[in-house]
């Protein structure tokens, strides 16, 4: 659903669900929170907008291994934590790592629903992407270029890792399925050998 | 002793009966075949008997203890995946060591029983190896050995052949009932293959559409099915609408019945018959003929039915379009939801003269 969603759209939600207006609103006075116009609406705002990046590697991955992994670790006692960590962690590595590059490189690259958010308290709420905006408006051109330029700078260095991470990430499938075409043809070969000697 | 009990287990998925009121009993050291068509219940048994489902209603006991409400790794099974389930980033050992390592085992401990278990499955020197490096049947060895290893009372195998080409399968089949009884270990075992549940197992269970049609050893089954579902299901049989149209059987009520190619004498002329008995023998004409190895089967029209039979190599060829002779030795009729087994009405005569 996100995907669908203006990040403006997403923004002013959070704005409705946790600022003045909101039935929240009180309790978080209360505890002292404050999340609209603080770091943690835009945490929130920005998780909200990119987790789609996370959630689209991972499910098409999760599917096509299936749960029996999981299912033999359950029956061998494994309790969940240990399951996740020891069965379900190592067969997603790559996509998830390959997920939060996405995912960074949006949430570095975010304007609508953190400008909502974020109130551009300068050196408290502001990202680089607003920064740039209100440097622009002030008329400040050389600084909002030069802004912009460690901006590009921060893409570059993303758009690096996830070629590296792709690559290595592709090979080691590669390697994965020819040794199992390997072991296929092995299987003709040497697998009636092997149980006539091992019974 | 019993070792494992199902008491009335039901098991729905939305409309899906796949288990509808299930009972049975299985005895200590016994290996158990659920066989069934596909969709006919006997993996949603096995993984309710596992804990991997829960049943809506019934009682699932293992080794005289209560199990419906604890977890699959309290309940004391090993548990053999299809597609192996081997965990592809673990070496042989450390998925052989895993269910020990969950159980807090000491190291030597460790090593001691996966070598010992290493041994068994003929995989001593393999051990470094990771499960893409290995054969199909290899797989499914370690796989056997990794739901071994905690010492499980139970150990249930979700179609342990059906990922192996024909020729190793057929060797792991006599290997895997050789080393289950030389363990002593109770197991149940789904396929859809019979001629794997007559092989393998001590006993059958046979499952359609949620139910357990009947119960019993492999012979048994075999000479006498209770149902038309087993009837129909085991052997090569061939369905005919009213079995009192053919020679021998027409002192019963009509009703269907089921005809196996073992029942059925074809012969070239009704001379070559061992007892010639021309009142009771039909003739027909030969539809096709397939090489099956050590026999020849052949399909005949009879008043209609193509009816199916086997001729041994050695007596006189018989071509397509030939006329035979078919004698029926027996029919399984059909009786409401039961069968019964009737016999071609010369053979009786016969046996009252002599």
């Amino acid at each position: 659903m996100p995907f669908a969603i203006s990040p403006v759209v997403a923004g002013l939600f959070f704005i409705m669900l946790f600022g003045r207006m909101s039935p929240l609103y009180p309790i978080l006075q209360e505890n002292n929170l404050a999340v609209v116009f603080a770091v943690p609406g835009i945490i929130l705002a920005t998780v909200f907008v990119t987790f789609p990046f996370i959630t689209r590697e991972l499910v098409p991955v999760m599917e096509s291994q299936g749960r029996s992994e999981e299912e033999a670790a359950t029956t061998m006692g494994a309790s969940g934590w240990t399951i996740f960590r020891r069965v379900t962690l190592p067969n997603i590595k790559w996509a998830l790592g390959y997920g939060i590059i996405l995912c960074s490189a949006r949430a570095l690259g975010e304007f609508g629903a953190v400008s909502v958010v974020s109130g551009h308290i300068r050196g408290k709420t502001n990202t680089l992407p607003l920064h740039i905006e209100i440097l622009y408006n002030e008329y400040n051109f050389t600084a909002a270029f030069a802004v912009a330029s460690v901006l590009v700078f921060l893409a570059i260095i993303i758009l690096i890792l996830r070629n590296l991470v792709e690559h290595y990430g592709k090979e080691i499938e590669v390697e994965e399925m020819a040794a199992d075409e390997i072991s296929e043809t092995a299987n003709l070969k040497e697998g009636a050998a092997n149980v006539g000697s091992s019974s | 002793m019993l070792e494992v009990q199902v008491k009335n287990i039901s098991k729905n998925f939305g409309n899906f009966k796949a288990s509808d009121n299930v009972s049975f009993d299985i005895e200590r050291g016994k290996l158990i075949g659920l066989l069934g068509p596909s969709g006919s219940g006997k993996t949603t048994i096995l993984r309710m008997i596992a804990g991997l489902e829960t049943p809506d209603s019934g009682e699932i006991f293992i080794g005289g203890k209560k199990v419906n409400d604890l977890p699959p790794g309290k309940r004391g099974i090993g548990f053999l995946f299809q597609s192996y389930a081997l965990f592809k980033h673990m070496t042989v050992f450390e998925n052989i060591a895993f269910g020990l390592k969950v159980q807090k085992k000491s190291d030597e401990e460790i090593k001691s029983r996966v070598e010992e278990l290493a041994e068994l499955i003929g995989l001593k020197n393999f051990t470094r190896r990771y499960p893409l490096q290995l054969s199909g049947g290899q797989r499914q060895r370690v796989a056997f050995a990794r739901a071994l290893a905690p010492n499980p009372e139970l150990l249930l195998l979700d179609e342990p052949f059906a990922a192996i080409d024909a020729k190793v399968r057929q060797e792991l089949r006599s290997w895997l009932k050789n080393t289950i009884h030389k363990l002593g270990i109770t197991a149940i075992f789904v396929t859809h293959d019979q001629d794997e549940a007559v092989e393998v197992a001590d006993e059958i269970i046979i499952t359609n559409h949620g139910r357990i049609e009947q119960a019993g050893v492999p012979v048994e089954i075999y000479q006498s099915p209770k149902t038309p579902f087993v009837a129909k299901f085991i052997g090569e049989s061939v369905q005919v609408p009213d079995y009192t149209i053919f020679k021998g059987f027409e002192n019963h009520t009509p009703c269907a019945g089921i005809l196996r190619p073992e029942f059925l004498e074809i012969a070239a002329s009704i001379d070559e018959m061992p007892q010639p008995m021309p009142l009771t023998t039909e003739k027909g004409i030969v539809k096709g003929t397939y090489f099956r190895g050590s026999t020849i089967q052949i399909d005949v029209e009879v008043k209609g039915q193509i009816l199916r039979g086997f001729r041994g190599l050695e007596k006189k060829q018989i071509n397509e379009g030939d006329a035979a002779f078919v004698f029926i030795h027996k029919i399984y009729g059909f009786d409401g939801d039961k069968t019964k087994i009737v016999e071609n009405s010369a053979k009786r005569q016969e046996s009252v003269v002599i």
